[in-house]
């Protein structure tokens, strides 16, 4: 339901240890991402971002505070119960695009839909339909390294949307992109969320968080700062 | 189940893209598996294929128990043969037992069908074939009528059938000539047939007349079938009580005599148990270290695939989606070797079953070949080797994914994981191969110390041929003699003969042939007490020809006859026992053959190991052929011709002799020792191939681990090379993770030694399990190689360029 809160976080924090030393990741995160949000996480590096974006994604735990997932708390979730939520709900897109090399353009699109189990040929025309919204649909038997930088991002946004997540979690999908790939994958997550879906994406450059509707500013693993796009803004950005 | 496809499609495919690795995992995993399944094969066909008899868990064989002697070990005690008359005796008296039969092996000279030669053959009890629930592929097989007199009869193996009848259909009833005896064949046995360990083709009819306790001589072994439901223990109780009545009813022949009932099966293959345990031991052993090995080149790799697990992982992969993709590409590695490896165990048991046969001393028998169970047992060591492998490195590289999806993300901690892991394993393959090394290593002394007896004689030079004279032709003293005479005289006139004689059972390669004795003019022992000795029938220049020296007094001589008193030349182990620190020559012993039986002592020779290198030389009487004539004879030529071109020279001469006598087992003594630790000599060869396999596993994987290692600490080499570090302190630095690995992997190694080494004590032979020369030498060689192992990648760490290094992520 559009405008209802998906996530909500409350007093986060991330604490790594290693080798008797601390690092405070995430020092008191309070956020709320409504449904329809296009909310971009700004900072500079070491600032926690990927970190906020790994504990919305389930890979990682924080150390202490509440993180509810459509009103349901999900620290007392199970391992298999967060795989599941993984799957069903979020869609990740990285900005290494992580597509498995031994794997087709079909496959890597297919993946998520096989751990959910569904039927061969449903699972057929969720890939189609995907890598057509992506305009890759004819690259389907191709292998990630015969594909360009650009391409192989938009193969890695249909594999994140081919299960019809609740939110799309990228995590610096630019970085490894040329300034036109950049611009054309930032069109399509725009266009993605014009027809409804979430997106929450880690950045730290600010032509592209103009994309987004809300940045929050992140530093030394506080939300320091929290604004909304001008409406002008996004028109600029959206032209 | 179509996840499973899916996941196996893409495990074949993965794998074929990398063809390097998965080739090399295949091998390694091949050599594993086609060990086990070959040992496997081997073990199926002698241990655990059914004797192919009725009920073949009810047959027992039955034997008598000397009193206990020392040297005597405890098989020939327990497998003793018994006499007609106790065997009869049990027959008459035993419940528990449904029937009793008896059979002794004994050559036969085939004279026809074709040219005359020496065939196996045996005479059994009327009853032999139907205790063993055997019927006769073609005609019959013999009933009690059988022994009644009237024409002698003779059942034949297959193989004989078809080799010496041509396959007639029609051969029942037709003729065939035994020692110069017409036999009339009533009967072809199925091919399925066969005793483990009997030599016998052809079987007649054994009379065993009740009540006739003058042939106390034991010689023969028995059979039994225990009743429906009857345990072996009682059996065994009951005719221990037999015995033991028998031993106070007839004391001269039985006192301190018992009896012993085994398993057919255990009779007959028992003492192969022992090395093809050992070797199913090793071979596992084996296994274990090349799953450790392909486990460490799985987590070796594992490091390029931690984005791979994470990218799943972030997609709603579980652990466990992610654990089975991993045991499913090891599943498929485990096939392709497993594959291999059943092709390599085919050739291997046909090279065995073909090549080595029984000069391996192993006894094998029947088919050794890939049946039904030896494929199973590959596809389940195969399925459990997938496990055992993969398990490791998949729940490894599942875990801790979350670094590895950012950008340029190392996953450290993962690294860590990882490397803990592979120490282990690595750890693990050195200690595995030490215990294979020093078991090699206690193998090789031992047969060392064993090639070091004395076997008593000089075996080189000396050429060794077996014949039985026919019992129709030779069946007096005379004719005997004559032959004996006439052939050495003509063997002697051979160019380049030194010497010429024979015995009645070669040493080493001939059958037992024991008697009691007592020295002339002291008591006679009370019965069951009386010393014991090898006794043998010599003639000729037997001891010439042997080069068993003279140690006091003279050999036999011509005079030496039927004729004169007897005379006996004796051994320096019976001088010892029963003379000691007195003069022997002269003095009287007794031995009950016969009816005259007080025998002067005229010589001692020195002690030969009649039984084996590995056996105690037991004390021995030598007796004048022409004083004992024996149609069985091995005679000895001592030549400097090879045995091979003086064969034919002999053959000739035995021919112009006695065209129809045949001759068998023409063979140098060298090849009669060598037959004699064929076993201990094949086990060392294949344990010792199965440790060295060990060996450049553990070495690979040692110089896996630490060239990884090295990787690893490329950026930490170059700091330290920038800060000044040398080329030697970077070299020690290396060494010392590779040798710290070996290190504990040697305690550990040792430690496990320590405790198993017992169960290889019974394969030793003057070595103790714990020999400390042995156990250092493995412990010194595989430090050594895995030296080297660390020594290629420390060189490499020296030749890091300390800028580029520095210049890395």
């Amino acid at each position: 339901m559009k405008g209802e809160t998906l996530i909500r976080l409350a007093g986060l924090t991330k604490v790594f240890t290693t080798d008797e030393v601390e690092t405070h990741a995430l020092a008191g995160v309070h956020l709320e991402i409504r449904e329809g949000d296009y909310i971009a996480i700004a900072g500079p590096s070491g600032c926690g971002k990927t970190t906020l974006l790994s504990i919305l994604g389930l890979l990682e735990s924080p150390t202490e505070g509440q993180y509810e997932l459509r009103g349901r708390p999900v620290a007392a979730l199970g391992e298999a119960e967060r795989a599941r939520v993984r799957n069903r709900e979020i869609g990740f897109i990285f900005q290494a695009f992580n597509l498995i090399g031994d794997l087709t353009v079909e496959e890597n699109v297919d993946l998520p839909l096989s751990y959910r189990g569904l039927e061969a040929s449903e699972r057929r025309q969720r890939v189609a339909a995907a890598l057509e919204k992506v305009g890759m649909a004819h690259r389907l038997r191709h292998y990630p390294a015969q594909l360009s930088g650009g391409q192989q991002q938009r193969v890695a946004v249909a594999r994140a949307i081919a299960g019809e997540p609740a939110i799309l979690l990228a995590d610096e999908p630019t970085g490894n992109l040329d300034s036109k790939n950049g611009e054309a994958v930032m069109e399509l997550l725009r266009d993605l969320h014009r027809g409804g879906t979430t997106v929450c994406m880690v950045t730290h450059d600010p032509r592209y968080a103009r994309y987004a509707d809300r940045t929050v500013h992140m530093f030394d693993g506080q939300i320091v700062r929290e604004e909304a796009m001008p409406a002008g803004e996004l028109l600029e950005a959206g032209r | 189940m179509k996840g499973l496809v899916r996941d196996f499609r893409l495990a074949v495919r993965r794998l074929l893209r990398g063809q390097g690795f998965a080739a090399m995992a295949a091998l390694t995993l091949a050599i594993g598996i086609g060990a086990n399944a070959t040992i496997f094969a081997l073990v199926d066909s002698t241990l655990l294929k059914p004797l192919a008899f009725r009920d073949p868990e009810r047959l027992v064989a039955l034997n008598e128990v000397p009193p206990p002697r020392e040297g005597t070990p405890e098989k020939f005690r327990l497998h003793n043969p018994a006499t007609p008359a106790n065997l009869l005796d049990w027959r008459e008296r035993s419940r528990s037992l449904e029937a009793v039969a008896a059979g002794v092996e004994a050559p036969f000279n085939l004279s026809s069908p074709g040219e005359p030669h020496e065939i196996g053959g045996a005479l059994v009890s009327t009853n032999f074939f139907s205790l063993l629930g055997t019927t006769a592929a073609l005609g019959r097989v013999f009933d009690a009528a059988a022994d009644s007199g009237g024409a002698p009869l003779a059942v034949a193996t297959h193989a004989f059938w078809l080799s010496q009848l041509g396959g007639d259909v029609n051969a029942v009833g037709k003729s065939i000539r035994l020692d110069d005896e017409p036999y009339t064949l009533i009967g072809v046995l199925p091919a399925s047939f066969e005793i483990p360990g009997s030599r016998a083709d052809v079987w007649i009819p054994l009379r065993m007349v009740a009540g006739n306790r003058k042939n106390y001589g034991r010689y023969l072994q028995g059979y039994g079938r225990l009743k429906p439901g009857v345990p072996l223990a009682t059996a065994q109780a009951e005719l221990k009580d037999i015995a033991a009545r028998l031993s106070d009813e007839f004391p001269d022949q039985n006192k301190g005599w018992s009896a012993h009932v085994t398993p057919l099966r255990e009779f007959l293959v028992g003492d192969v148990r022992q090395p093809l345990m050992l070797l199913l031991g090793a071979v596992a052993i084996l296994l274990l270290i090349v799953c450790a090995n392909v486990a460490n080149l799985l987590l070796g790799r594992a490091a390029g695939r931690s984005t791979e697990m994470a990218v799943r992982t972030s997609l709603g992969a579980s652990r466990g989606d992610l654990v089975r993709q991993l045991l499913m590409e090891s599943l498929v590695l485990a096939l392709m070797g497993g594959g291999i490896g059943l092709l390599l165990a085919a050739w291997a048991t046909d090279f065995i079953a073909t090549q080595l046969g029984t000069a391996s001393g192993l006894a094998l028998h029947g088919d050794v070949r890939m049946g039904g169970a030896v494929v199973a047992f590959t596809a389940a060591v195969t399925l459990f080797t997938a496990l055992l492998f993969g398990t490791v490195p998949a729940l490894a590289t599942s875990g801790s994914v979350q670094s590895s999806l950012r950008a340029g993300g190392r996953g450290l901690s993962a690294d860590r994981v990882r490397g803990r892991w592979r120490n282990a394993l690595i750890v693990s393959e050195v200690a595995l191969a030490l215990v294979l090394l020093a078991g090699a290593g206690l193998l090789a002394r031992s047969f060392q110390k064993l090639l070091e007896v004395d076997p008593g004689f000089d075996p080189d030079h000396a050429t060794a041929m077996r014949m039985t004279l026919t019992a129709q032709r030779y069946n007096e003293a005379a004719p005997i003699f004559q032959f004996h005479d006439a052939l050495f005289r003509r063997i002697g006139a051979l160019p380049g003969v030194e010497a010429v004689g024979a015995i009645n059972s070669l040493p080493i390669a001939g059958p037992r042939s024991f008697t009691d004795f007592y020295l002339a003019g002291e008591p006679i022992p009370a019965p069951g007490t009386a010393p014991a000795a090898e006794i043998r029938i010599v003639s000729g220049e037997y001891f010439k020809a042997m080069g068993i020296p003279l140690l006091e007094g003279r050999t036999f001589q011509s005079g030496d006859d039927g004729r004169a008193p007897r005379r006996y030349v004796v051994d320096e182990a019976l001088v010892q026992r029963c003379f000691p620190g007195r003069d022997p020559i002269g003095r009287h012993i007794v031995v009950p053959w016969g009816e005259d039986r007080d025998g002067e002592i005229v010589g001692v020779v020195k002690t030969v190991h009649h039984q084996g290198l590995n056996a105690v030389a037991e004390p021995t009487i030598y007796w004048a052929s022409a004083q004992a004539p024996s149609q069985r004879l091995d005679v000895v030529v001592r030549s400097r011709m090879p045995p091979k071109q003086l064969a034919p020279l002999l053959r000739d001469q035995v021919a112009a002799l006695d065209p129809t006598q045949p001759i068998s087992e023409i063979r140098g003594l060298r090849e009669v020792i060598g037959e004699n630790v064929a076993r201990p000599r094949l086990l060392l060869l294949l344990i010792g191939f199965f440790a060295g396999t060990a060996l450049l596993l553990a070495g690979m994987g040692l110089y896996g681990v630490i060239s990884h290692a090295v990787s690893l600490r490329t950026r930490e080499i170059g700091i330290r090379m920038a800060l000044g570090a040398t080329p030697g302190s970077v070299t020690g630095l290396i060494l010392r993770d590779g040798m710290t690995l070996t290190l504990v992997g040697l305690a550990a190694g040792l430690g496990i030694v320590l405790v198993g080494s017992r169960l290889l004590a019974g394969a030793l032979y003057g070595v103790p399990p714990r020999d400390p020369v042995s156990l250092a030498l493995s412990a010194s060689f595989l430090a050594a190689v895995a030296l080297v192992a660390s020594w290629v990648p420390a060189r490499r760490a020296v030749r890091i360029d300390p800028m580029a290094a520095l210049r890395q992520e």
